[in-house]
């Protein structure tokens, strides 16, 4: 019986994944509404099939191998605690590698800076910036890139806390702290009412070893009252 | 393959007056190079700059108080002289590594990790490595109340060899399928202008690679950067192939430095620890000597605090200066700390090939007679 089962998973592994391998990637990718346009009469089946039953035939199948075939995998990869160790500490940079490039990169993980984003169009190089307009209590109204107010941090991480304050909502976060940081910062001394951050797209071109600026766009992205 | 593991479990073989001097290196360039680190500015920050990736800081909703980061402003420094003095060096490094491990999450609660992991690593792994054991105020301790030290004393090393390589591995591997290799667009060159016009780094040599127009020159570039960060990990277990690949990452970082303006302060001399011909390098035996010897000289407790403030007016100099700007956007001591860690790594290296030249030549004498 064990034997059958063990012939059977491994037929349902092989045959799933030559499934994967012939199956066009736009099949794959697609969605429910994709489906069932290209597919009016088959394409619900088609979708649930590929994106529930393969997938549930998939884990079966190999937990199937799995748990049948335990006690002969062990007694084939007697493996001592020390190789048990490195094993274990490898499965985990890989695990935490696999979290990493899925997620968000956390701290402290085993990984250098990936630079990843390889194409650059140098006809269309786009950068984005926050800028506050500040409203003072008395009336007046100042402009400020938030770059300015980050001059405690390198660099490196201005732009990277720009593009994290510009995913801010309005909520979660203390307004009155803010507008004090920033008048403190700013060396205003009149009280602030309202901050508008505004999003600036700058766009720009390289040419002959100079970028050159073509396009701003402004968008105001939230108000910062209270 | 099982047996390649194996034999690689046991490899680089390193005994304690090494490890002790390996200490006294990483100390001496930590001390020398952070000093004495501050944080508090972190705590004027508000809570709107509060994004924290998933790490220690995720478990709270805001900065910590001006307290917290004056404690560790304070804690840290008296940490690293400890390391480097070798006092209850087990329990010291493991702190260490996790105050900086904790000062950091906070600092990159900004929302930008800065990779500078090897350092808690390096301090956490060695610490059971019983690198605290020889030339160290430990051993005199231990030595009057003859009793063992009970600090743990493991190979370690190949531990940090999968953690070194696996890290740049997976930067390689990003850049692989990021489309480096892709001849169609020079990607260290469109990192190269962000870096120049929009991060405004550039000092040292960025203004002259910006004008090296050559597209060959920078597609060879993007291939060298892929193939240096992969190169570690697949040759793991080859001993002679790994140590070459992680010479070529210290160099990779000294150019980064000077091209990118990007600082890893002094990851190569980390890289030290497994290119260095620990038993046969006849400037290793010179140091050792320096603690065994007749006179003993550095393990006496004046030079000890001699060397400890020299270290730290060193630090003063490095970290408030930037002459001519060649620091860039880092203290003078960022730049000082690559270039010493990279001559110290390049030092070793030469050294370890003419000891291999040597041996050859030697068994072929041999085999000749």
């Amino acid at each position: 019986m064990k034997k059958i089962v063990t012939i059977l998973s491994f037929f349902l592994l092989g045959g799933i994944l030559l499934f994967f391998l012939c199956t066009p990637d736009w099949i794959i990718t697609a969605d429910l509404s994709s489906m069932e346009i290209w597919y009016p009469n088959l394409g619900t089946l088609v979708y649930f099939f590929i994106n529930t039953l393969v997938y549930y035939l998939l884990g079966m199948a190999t937990l199937c191998l799995v748990a049948i075939n335990y006690k002969y995998i062990l007694e084939r990869i007697k493996i001592n605690s020390r190789e048990k160790l490195y094993g274990l500490f490898l499965l985990v940079l890989i695990l935490q590698f696999g979290y990493c490039l899925v997620y968000t990169e956390f701290y402290p993980a085993v990984m250098m800076p990936s630079f990843s984003y390889g194409k650059m169009d140098q006809d269309n190089l786009s950068f984005n910036r926050a800028e506050l307009c500040v409203f003072s209590e008395g009336g007046s109204v100042f402009r400020v890139d938030m770059v300015e107010l980050l001059d405690e941090l390198p660099n490196s991480m201005r732009n990277s806390v720009i593009s994290q304050s510009l995913l801010k909502g309005e909520k979660d976060f203390n307004h009155l702290q803010f507008k004090k940081w920033v008048a403190e910062k700013m060396s205003l001394s009149q009280s602030i009412s309202r901050i508008e951050v505004y999003e600036v797209t700058r766009v720009y071109k390289f040419i002959k070893q100079k970028v050159v600026e073509t396009e701003e766009k402004r968008t105001l992205l939230h108000v910062i009252k209270g | 393959m099982r047996q390649k593991f194996n034999i690689w479990m046991d490899s680089f073989p390193i005994s304690l007056e090494h490890l002790a001097l390996f200490r006294i290196f990483f100390a001496v360039f930590l001390y020398s190079f952070t000093g004495f680190p501050r944080f508090d500015w972190i705590a004027s920050f508000p809570d709107y700059f509060y994004s924290p990736p998933p790490s220690i800081a995720s478990f709270f909703n805001d900065f910590p108080g001006e307290t917290f980061f004056y404690v560790m402003n304070f804690l840290l420094p008296l940490l690293m002289i400890l390391v480097l003095v070798g006092y209850k060096t087990f329990w010291v490094s493991v702190l260490l590594g996790l105050g900086f491990i904790l000062v950091f999450s906070f600092e990159f609660a900004f929302g930008k990790i800065n990779h500078s992991h090897f350092i808690p690593f390096t301090l956490l792994l060695f610490s059971f490595s019983g690198w605290g054991k020889r030339f160290s105020v430990d051993y005199f301790l231990d030595r009057e109340k003859k009793n063992k030290y009970p600090a743990p004393q493991k190979n370690i090393l190949p531990l940090y060899a999968l953690i070194i390589s696996f890290s740049y591995f997976t930067s390689g591997v990003s850049k692989l399928y990021g489309g480096w290799l892709n001849t169609d667009f020079q990607a260290a060159f469109g990192y190269l202008i962000r870096n120049y016009y929009f991060t405004e780094r550039q000092s040292l040599l960025s203004s002259f690679a910006l004008n090296l127009k050559s597209t060959f020159l920078w597609e060879m570039i993007d291939y060298a950067v892929v193939v240096i960060e992969i190169l570690p990990f697949c040759f793991l277990f080859n001993k002679r192939v790994f140590s070459i690949s992680l010479f070529l990452l210290g160099l990779f970082h000294f150019l980064v430095f000077l091209i990118f303006n990007i600082s890893f302060v002094f990851y190569p001399l980390l890289f030290c620890v497994f290119i260095i011909n620990w038993e046969k390098s006849r400037s290793i035996a010179r140091l050792v000597r320096f603690f065994t010897g007749k006179t003993k000289f550095l393990s006496r407790p004046v030079f000890v605090v001699g060397f400890v403030s020299g270290l730290y007016l060193f630090y003063i100099i490095l970290m408030y200066s930037n002459i001519g700007n060649l620091g860039g956007e880092y203290p003078l001591g960022y730049l000082l700390a690559l270039l010493f860690s990279f001559i110290v790594l390049l030092y070793f290296c030469l050294e370890s090939v003419s000891i291999y030249l040597r041996e050859r030549k030697d068994s072929k004498n041999h085999q000749i007679v």
